[in-house]
């Protein structure tokens, strides 16, 4: 994947480099707006991380220039301004997803995957039927099975399930799981999201020989 | 509203310029009577008719002149009450009162609130900018030390890497602390109207409850606490992730302090929505406090917990115009949550 990033804190620009590199993408970086518009529109890249405070050009008029010229590259805003009222305004001129500093490396490259996805299959939406090892989810008949034993879930374990099995193989963090699962921005005082992973977990994997549903320190879940 | 569009009539003004008025016109008569009771032969019938029309005359140019002055004296502190109600129901304190005399008190006064208000709106737009400012500069640092601990736990022997999470988990924790201050201060310097930057929608308030029990429903059930739910239909206009987080909160709360195998009611029913839990509930003299910033009470300092969950949820209240009510009921304690009527 070719990343673009705009930054201007050096060491949170080397931090990223540093981080997407290691995974094997080509990372390139600019330090200020005006600069990262020009990049932005005259090279082609598969996501672009934007800082929201930039000196010349500030990150939201970059992206909302960037989109009224039609460039439809997915973009993550990253922002010390973490507040959901700012997020959502983030959002609105057309940014994809919105990362709040400090963020974990992991967070940002759960999301920078599950978006770089999102762009390469948009045929996501129509499977029916999701699977992974000897797991099976009918998304038509709402029914899951594992190896061909049906088990019983709740509707809100349903929805868990199928974001955890259509991002599976990624990590997925507790946030994203908030976002998209429960679809409410707001940060639980008690982490109550491990409790519901628990939960799907006694139904999903107590009575099989491999659990599928795995936890990665620090960062979130996967199941793969 | 009616309240602040009051009459001429019923002015304090007004009805001084009255009370004087009458004195006025008794002191006028007793006059008259004196001057009758002295002499006929002295004053002639046609003076005393004249006295008598002059007194009258003047008794209604006092009244008059009362009503006119009672009536500027009344519009100008209407208009000086409206800016202020505008101002506190929305929020905007670009808002003046408009001034077109110069000469009068009431100008002067106006004059006097308008710079008070150019002051607070400073003050205000300071705090916002401040705030700003703090959540930039200093979560930046706090970015580079969270990555440095990422980058040291990578390569550390598993008693180095425990080590290092747990000072991860020291900077989140400061971190998530200074955010919940950040945005106690954002949502308390705003206000729920139509030109506040938070996203003002229908809200199904039943449903949004019901999402937040769902959330917390495996928490509860961990600690084998029966939930009693009893929703009635109820839309609002409001923020949902705000109102979602304050219930969060509240719910979080009642299931921290029931104990195991305890009882949570949910109440949404005449515009109020009710929380109780059967917990050991708040002494009276703390149950002012507990919507402070960081208050803790002496009874729970041993459970965890930020002591801002509820300074949001009042920051919250406070942005819906809702009306909170705390208490101690014979199960527990007990907190109302009042939308005002339409």
């Amino acid at each position: 994947m070719r990343i673009l990033t705009i930054e201007d804190d050096q060491e949170v620009q080397n931090y990223i480099i540093k981080g997407f590199t290691q995974m094997g993408h080509t990372v390139d970086s600019v330090n200020n707006g005006k600069d990262g518009l020009f990049m932005a529109t005259t090279e082609k890249y598969d996501m672009l991380i934007v800082d929201r405070m930039l000196p010349e050009l500030d990150g939201l008029t970059l992206i909302r220039t960037l989109r009224a010229t039609d460039k439809k590259t997915p973009i993550i805003v990253l922002s010390a301004l973490g507040d959901v009222e700012a997020r959502v305004e983030g959002l609105k001129v057309g940014s994809d997803d919105y990362v709040t500093k400090p963020f974990a490396f992991s967070e940002l490259s759960a999301r920078v995957e599950a978006l770089a996805r999102r762009a390469t299959t948009p045929s996501e939406q129509q499977q029916t039927v999701l699977e992974v090892a000897d797991l099976r989810m009918d998304l038509l008949a709402r029914k899951v099975s594992r190896q061909s034993k049906d088990i019983e879930l709740q509707a809100r374990e349903f929805r868990l399930l199928e974001y955890l099995m259509k991002h599976q193989g990624q990590v997925v963090t507790r946030t994203m799981l908030m976002e998209n699962v429960w679809d409410y921005h707001f940060d639980p005082q008690t982490n109550v999201i491990d409790v519901h992973i628990s939960r799907l977990r006694s139904k999903i994997d107590k009575d099989f020989e491999t659990p599928l549903i795995k936890t990665i320190r620090g960062a979130g879940y996967i199941i793969e | 509203m009616n309240k602040l569009n009051r009459k001429y009539f019923q002015s304090s003004s007004f009805l001084m310029a009255v009370f004087f008025a009458t004195l006025l016109s008794l002191a006028g008569a007793s006059v008259l009577l004196f001057i009758y009771n002295l002499d006929h032969e002295l004053m002639g019938e046609k003076h005393i008719e004249f006295l008598g029309w002059t007194s009258f005359a003047c008794l209604v140019l006092v009244t008059i002149t009362s009503f006119l002055i009672s009536r500027f004296v009344v519009t100008g502190f209407n208009h000086i009450s409206r800016t202020a109600e505008s101002i506190m129901t929305t929020g905007d304190l670009s808002q003046r009162i408009s001034i077109d005399s110069k000469w009068d008190d009431l100008s002067y006064l106006s004059q006097t609130l308008n710079q008070m208000i150019g002051r607070i709106e400073t003050l205000v737009e300071t705090v916002r900018r401040v705030s700003d400012n703090i959540a930039h500069d200093l979560r930046t640092p706090l970015t580079r030390l969270r990555h440095r601990l990422e980058d040291g736990a990578q390569g550390a022997n598993p008693e180095q890497e425990k080590y290092f999470r747990e000072l991860m988990e020291e900077t989140d924790h400061v971190l998530n602390t200074f955010n919940a201050l950040l945005r106690i201060a954002r949502i308390e310097a705003q206000h729920c109207s139509s030109n506040s930057s938070v996203p003002i929608t229908d809200v199904d308030l039943r449903q949004l409850t019901e999402d937040v029990i769902s959330f917390y429903q495996p928490l509860s059930e961990e600690k084998n606490i029966q939930l009693d739910v009893h929703l009635e239909s109820f839309p609002i206009r409001g923020d949902r992730d705000l109102l979602f987080q304050a219930l969060a909160n509240i719910l979080d709360n009642a299931i921290k302090f029931t104990p195991a195998g305890g009882q949570i009611w949910i109440r949404l029913e005449n515009r109020t929505l009710s929380v109780t839990d059967s917990g050991p509930g708040v002494p009276d003299a703390d149950q002012k406090k507990i919507f402070e910033r960081f208050f803790r009470s002496e009874t729970c300092r041993t459970t965890p917990g930020s002591g801002l969950g509820l300074s949001l949820v009042s920051a919250v209240a406070q942005f819906h115009n809702l009306d909170v009510q705390v208490k101690n009921t014979i199960s527990g304690f007990q907190i109302n949550l009042t939308w005002p009527t339409a």
